[in-house]
């Protein structure tokens, strides 16, 4: 009695337990291969050009999943990427019991598949001239497929696994750089225990086939991939490849062969790793949830060319979680999301690349300073891994998402005798967005005059003839800003990391792509290049020091006048960052460099052109920039020199460093030349920017520090309000910009580095100083 | 008439009738010979005492017949062709006002403009002399003669010429026999007035003008200065016009000058008899026949431009043509090869876009007369070339023996495909493959021209705008069309095509025959257009 009881009592207990509903599975494959004569998409060197033959057939292969509430169908094509315009054929014929953001539509991205299906112009230059009827036998290949799928859905049971490889796949933008290691499989068995699929997520560009058949359709390495998965498991068994971030990956050559073998031997390996993994599985039951969320990318300049939205799917499988990607992310940011899911509770994660959309290349901060084609064509900015991380983090639904970073508000701007003046602080970010938020409208103008403006007008020209040769009705900036862009990524290289996420900020807070706000921290360099039209013919001066004895009880004092050939207004910007020193620039709104500064060590800084030490060198980071780092980390004159040379390549400038050090203040100047050298302050106590009396000056400038000379040539002690005087003076000849103050000066300066100070004037209109205001870094960190 | 019964009574007084008869023929008397005094007087100042010719100079620059303006005004203004004038176009207002009611009553003007209207003028750039020469009948004399009723116009006595000044002093006028003369230049119409006989136009020059403008609506003689438009080519051109309600006929006819002859004796030899023929087909077609082979003539104008001292920009051309390079390979040896076998006419149809090829472009398909031997010697030159490898695209020339073609992989697929052929006795070649393979099935149907011509141009404008539109828009929906956004554009063309529908064909033909040059331009507008 006691026992039937018991029996009763557990059976009562078994059927009040929740119950997942049974997992059921279905997995098909369909040939799309097209008819040969279809061009090939993948490589811009094929020109369009149509395919000659068929290497080995293309597949679409679907895998159908429900529990019971949720279905999903996960789709897997041997094509380069997921356009538009399949990806709408392909939903429109969905079957109808799963919903279509539930579909995970992929593609291999084998360079040996079809083009021909985009009809936007700027596409086409890759996948070749437009067809229609490739799209409709593709998007039907594809729904038949997942038909089907959903018809020989069975009873199933699922699991997963990943196994570690270190020698199918490598870095193939830096050396023995980092890769993903990770292979995961997916296995879904029937009731009987035969394999319905396995589905293998892997890392590495399929791009491999040989030249010799570069006209050739080929599923690339999966092909081979596919044969010996479906050759070592039970028979029916269909198996699925999803590729990873295979951004910066291609296949390694682990048995050192070369042409098809190569490829083979990739893909088989990789069959016999995923099987040897999927053998482990113990399948079971399942819960699935979709995450599905389409949003705006970060503003771009490639507006033209990708989507400005993005479509981001999760599909977690218990404790497994799939991300899907609208592009190519690299492997930094595979590494990134897993780490995330992982600290949130998932027991693995699967990041898949080319899914549902194509949006070009994704980095890391550290690959986007990187010159690189990955880096060159990643067109969203450097902070795509955290976007991503962001993003899907909001997607998962175990453990608790970080709290969103608000954007600050909008700093106050003061005007004082019309120099603005703004404080800025908190971490790099915040700085950057609080100074984008402040100065939006300026930084747009800005960039649109010095960026925009030249490339639109054909100053600016990439060297390949064909630019030269296009139609006057074709105004190819909508692409060749991105490709301007992607030559001045480079000059971020030795960019200081909390200076790029500044970056990122200040274009988060102006509501501008990163590209656009970088090249205008550019423009002024590539201006002064010799061959484009120079729009700042200007010399950034003029600057002097005055140090010791002649600078009275203050021991130090520094003028500098800043001419520029743009009208702009100054900015008093004093920051307070998170981390490194404190620090003050006088400058104008779109800049995040500095060609004015001081820090709360008083370690002045002013720049200047010089011609004589040649064009800027636009491989090395832009000067403003490296100028913007020695304040954030030198306290004074030995340390900013010891700063600017690891910066190597610099040239084109001098450079004013003035500290008051421990007692004992110093100035030099640093010519940026072929070498670095250094010119200290004479007997006299006065040091200028340039040596009024080298034959090699410019003339306009030799007259202007020879004026300057001259000036305080009878003041035993020179004092604030001489060189106010000194940067006050008109007096000029007709030599252009000869006069200290001339039509090109936007702002006059005395630095007081003792007491952290620092007054400002701007000229009015009759040409004449106003009046100076004063400023005073806080020492003790942001007011 | 009253029913009343009327009696008299009493003598009739016989001296008051005779009073009233003897008064009576005094007065009639009077009033008749008032009457025909006045007619006489009338008779007499409208007297047709002065022929047109003679207050022409011999030596304008120009002269426009018209006859029956007026009668002709409703057809000429009402004309469909009017319809592509901008809106906001001057000539629009102008046309409206013409169109509706004359400044002056109709029958007024018709009087004053009656028969042949002439306008000449030495001043071929502004036109600031043009004297205007117009007969009218003798009500429009009459009507002239009593102007200060209806107009205050001033006097100029000039030495006895006796202008009249239209207000504003924007002309003047005089009046001799029933010839109007006006012009807005004083001097010109002074010049008029004066001309002795052999200084004006002979009646057999004025007869022949008339003529023309008895055939058409407007006949034109010119004769350029030598700094004039065309004057430095030209001695005499003649033009008419011809204003349809649905299109327009101008054609012109010019004598070269001498100079101008000898100094193009090369290119023109040989000319006579022209034999350029348009395909039917095509939104836009040309054709040309040089009279010789293009080569040759190539080699010609080359020698022509270079004797004038500046290097010719056909140099390279010629030269290529001339010692084309010995291999078979190179892309650029294909075209020299087969220019080369051209004897005769040519003609290029634009067929219509490629919208799905590589980058959005004209199909354009050309035609010349050739050497079938020598073609078909050319393209055995390219049967050596392997077919296409699996490897790197390379540009060579091949030939495709099942279509008889040779073609040239260059870019995008076979609509960006240079590709030749020969059917017919021409020499076939197309920027896309696919157009030349359908012109080597099914032929290619040429017009059948009335008359000789050395070049023909045809264009249909309403699928030549939709086309370069859709082309168009391609570019200003990937945001590279300078000065457009796509919306932008698409307005600018929907505006443009609408425009463009307006017209039916425009058709051009132009011959040169023994040192004459004569064009012709025909304007069909659209049926159901006004």
């Amino acid at each position: 009695m006691i026992q039937r009881l018991i029996l009763l009592l557990l059976l009562f207990a078994v059927s009040s337990l929740p119950v997942a509903s049974a997992l059921e599975a279905g997995a098909a494959k369909i040939e799309i291969t097209p008819t040969v004569g279809v061009p090939l998409t993948g490589y811009g060197d094929r020109m369009g050009r149509s395919s000659t033959g068929v290497h080995d057939p293309l597949w679409a292969r679907a895998l159908y999943l429900t529990d019971g509430e949720t279905p999903a169908l996960i789709v897997n094509t041997d094509l380069c990427f997921i356009l538009p315009e399949l990806r709408e054929r392909v939903l429109a014929l969905v079957p109808s019991v799963v919903p279509p953001e539930n579909v995970f539509l992929t593609a291999t991205h084998t360079h040996s598949g079809p083009g021909a299906m985009s009809h936007r112009l700027l596409t086409r230059l890759m996948t070749g001239r437009y067809m229609p009827e490739v799209i409709d036998r593709t998007a039907e290949g594809i729904a038949e497929a997942m038909r089907l799928a959903v018809q020989q859905a069975r009873r199933a049971s699922i699991g997963y696994a990943t196994a570690k490889q270190e020698v199918l796949s490598r870095n193939r933008s830096i050396p023995d750089g980092p890769i993903d290691e990770q292979i995961g499989v997916i296995r879904v068995d029937d009731a009987d225990g035969a394999s319905i699929a396995i589905v293998t997520n892997f890392a590495a560009h399929p791009t491999s086939v040989p030249s010799a058949d570069g006209y050739a359709f080929s599923a690339d390495y999966p092909g081979f991939y596919y044969d010996e998965i479906e050759r070592l498991a039970s028979p029916g068994c269909i198996a699925l490849f999803l590729n990873g971030a295979e951004g910066d990956q291609t296949i390694a050559n682990p048995e050192n062969k070369s042409g098809w073998a190569r490829t083979e031997s990739v893909g088989r390996l990789l069959a016999v790793r995923a099987k040897g993994a999927a053998n482990k599985i113990v399948c079971g039951d399942a819960t699935l949830h979709v995450g599905h969320l389409e949003v705006d990318m970060p503003p771009t300049l490639a507006g033209a060319i990708v989507p400005t939205k993005a479509i981001l799917k999760t599909l977690e499988i218990n404790d497994l979680l799939l991300t899907f990607l609208p592009g190519e992310p690299c492997v930094s940011i595979a590494h990134a999301l897993r780490q995330r899911a992982l600290a949130r509770g998932y027991g693995a994660q699967f990041t898949v690349g080319l899914a549902n959309d194509y949006l070009l290349y994704f980095t890391g901060p550290t690959d986007y300073r990187r010159p690189s084609y990955e880096a060159a064509i990643s067109l969203f900015g450097p902070g795509m891994e955290d976007w991503f991380c962001r993003q899907f983090e909001g997607l998962m639904t175990r453990g608790v998402p970080p709290e969103a970073d608000p954007l600050p508000d909008t700093p106050v701007v003061n005007e004082v005798e019309g120099v603005r003046h703004v404080i800025l602080s908190g971490p790099p970010r915040t700085v950057g967005r609080q100074r984008g938020l402040a100065f939006a409208a300026a930084i747009k103008a800005y960039y649109e005059a010095a960026i925009v403006a030249p490339v639109r007008s054909g100053d600016y020209r990439p060297a390949l003839p064909i630019w030269s040769w296009l139609p006057a009705f074709i105004d190819p900036t909508p692409v060749l800003l991105p490709l301007l862009a992607g030559g001045a990524r480079p000059r971020l290289g030795e960019l200081d990391d909390a200076l790029l996420l500044e970056l990122e900020g200040m274009a988060e807070g102006a509501g501008m792509p990163f590209d656009a706000v970088w090249l205008a921290q550019n423009a002024h360099e590539f201006a002064l290049q010799p061959d484009s039209a120079p729009l700042f013919d200007t010399p950034l001066c003029t600057m002097f020091a005055v140090v010791g004895d002649r600078a009275g009880a203050d021991r130090l004092f520094v003028g500098r006048n800043l001419d520029w050939a743009r009208e702009e207004t100054p900015v008093v910007t004093e920051v307070y960052p998170e981390k490194g020193r404190a620090f003050l620039q006088i400058d104008f709104p779109w800049h995040v460099g500095t060609f004015t500064g001081m820090n709360d060590a008083g370690l002045v800084i002013c720049a200047e052109r010089s011609e004589r030490l040649g064009p800027p060198n636009v491989k090395a980071s832009p000067l403003g920039m490296v100028l913007r780092d020695v304040l954030a980390v030198a306290k004074d004159v030995d340390a900013a020199i010891e700063v600017l040379r690891l910066h190597e390549g610099l040239s084109g400038y001098h450079v004013l460093l003035a500290s008051p050090g421990e007692g004992t203040p110093s100035a030099a100047v640093v010519m940026l030349g072929e070498t670095l050298s250094v010119r200290l302050a004479g007997g006299t106590g006065l040091l200028t920017g340039s040596d009024p009396r080298h034959h090699a000056t410019a003339p306009d400038a030799r007259l202007r520090y020879a004026r300057v000379e001259e000036l305080l040539a009878d003041e035993r002690i020179i004092g604030r309000n001489e060189i106010e005087g000194v940067l006050s003076d008109t007096t000029g000849t007709e030599e252009p910009m000869s006069a200290i103050c001339n039509e090109r000066t936007r702002f006059g300066t005395v630095f007081e580095p003792g007491t952290r100070t620092v007054y400002v004037a701007v000229p009015h209109g009759d040409g004449r100083m106003g009046p100076f205001t004063s400023w005073r870094l806080k020492t003790g960190g942001a007011p | 008439m009253s029913d009343v019964l009327r009696s008299y009574t009493g003598r009739v007084n016989p001296s008051r009738r005779s009073r009233r008869k003897r008064r009576k023929p005094v007065f009639s008397t009077f009033l008749v010979l008032l009457a025909l005094a006045c007619l006489a007087w009338a008779l007499f100042i409208t007297r047709d005492t002065h022929e047109i010719p003679r207050l022409v100079p011999a030596d304008q620059a120009y002269q426009v017949y018209m006859f029956n303006v007026l009668e002709k005004r409703p057809d000429l203004l009402g004309s469909a062709v009017w319809d592509l004038l901008p809106e906001d176009s001057p000539y629009v207002a102008l046309r409206s006002r013409w169109v509706a009611d004359l400044p002056i009553p109709d029958w007024i003007a018709n009087n004053l403009l009656y028969g042949i209207c002439h306008a000449s003028g030495q001043d071929l750039r502004d036109f600031r002399d043009i004297l205007f020469v117009t007969k009218m009948s003798r009500v429009g004399c009459l009507v002239e003669r009593f102007r200060s009723f209806f107009v205050d116009m001033g006097q100029d006595p000039a030495g006895g010429l006796n202008l009249r000044v239209l207000p504003g002093k924007t002309g003047y006028y005089a009046v001799r026999g029933r010839v109007l003369v006006a012009s807005p230049s004083r001097k010109a119409l002074i010049r008029s007035l004066t001309l002795s006989e052999d200084q004006a136009l002979s009646p057999t020059e004025f007869a022949r003008g008339a003529a023309g403008a008895m055939e058409r609506d407007v006949f034109a003689m010119l004769r350029p200065d030598r700094e004039d438009f065309l004057g430095d080519s030209f001695r005499t051109i003649d033009v008419t016009l011809q204003v349809r309600p649905d299109g327009l006929v101008l054609a012109a006819s010019g004598d070269l000058r001498e100079a101008c002859r000898a100094r193009y004796a090369p290119l023109l030899d040989g000319m006579s008899g022209g034999r350029a023929v348009t395909p039917a087909e095509g939104l836009m077609t040309v054709a040309v026949d040089v009279g010789q082979p293009f080569p040759a003539f190539l080699e010609r104008l080359d020698g022509l431009l270079s004797k004038s001292g500046a290097s010719s920009p056909l140099a390279p051309v010629v030269h290529l043509l001339r010692d084309p390079p010995d291999t078979a390979t190179p892309l650029a040896t294909v075209l020299p090869a087969f220019a080369r076998t051209v004897t005769g006419p040519g003609w290029l149809q634009w067929r219509g876009a490629a919208l799905n090829a590589m980058v959005p472009l004209p199909v354009l398909l050309a035609g010349f007369e050739a050497d079938a031997a020598f073609v078909t010697e050319v393209m055995g030159r390219f049967k050596s070339v392997p077919e296409q490898s699996g490897g790197d695209p390379n540009f060579v020339p091949r030939y495709d023996e099942a279509s008889g073609m040779v073609h040239v992989p260059l870019i995008g697929g076979p609509d960006i495909e240079p590709s030749f052929g020969y059917r017919d006795g021409q020499l076939l070649l197309s920027n896309s493959r696919l157009a030349l393979e359908s012109a080597l099935a099914k032929g290619i149907t040429r017009e059948s021209p009335a008359s000789p011509a050395n070049f023909r141009l045809r264009l249909r404008p309403a699928p030549a705008c939709e086309s370069i539109a859709a082309m168009g828009r391609q570019f200003a929906d990937a945001g590279v069309l300078r000065d457009f956004t796509a919306a932008s554009f698409k307005a600018f063309a929907a505006d443009w095509c609408q425009q463009a529908s307006k017209v039916r064909e425009v058709s051009l033909a132009l011959a040169c025959e023994d040192g004459r040059v004569k064009l012709r331009i025909d304007l069909a507008m659209a049926s159901g257009v006004n």
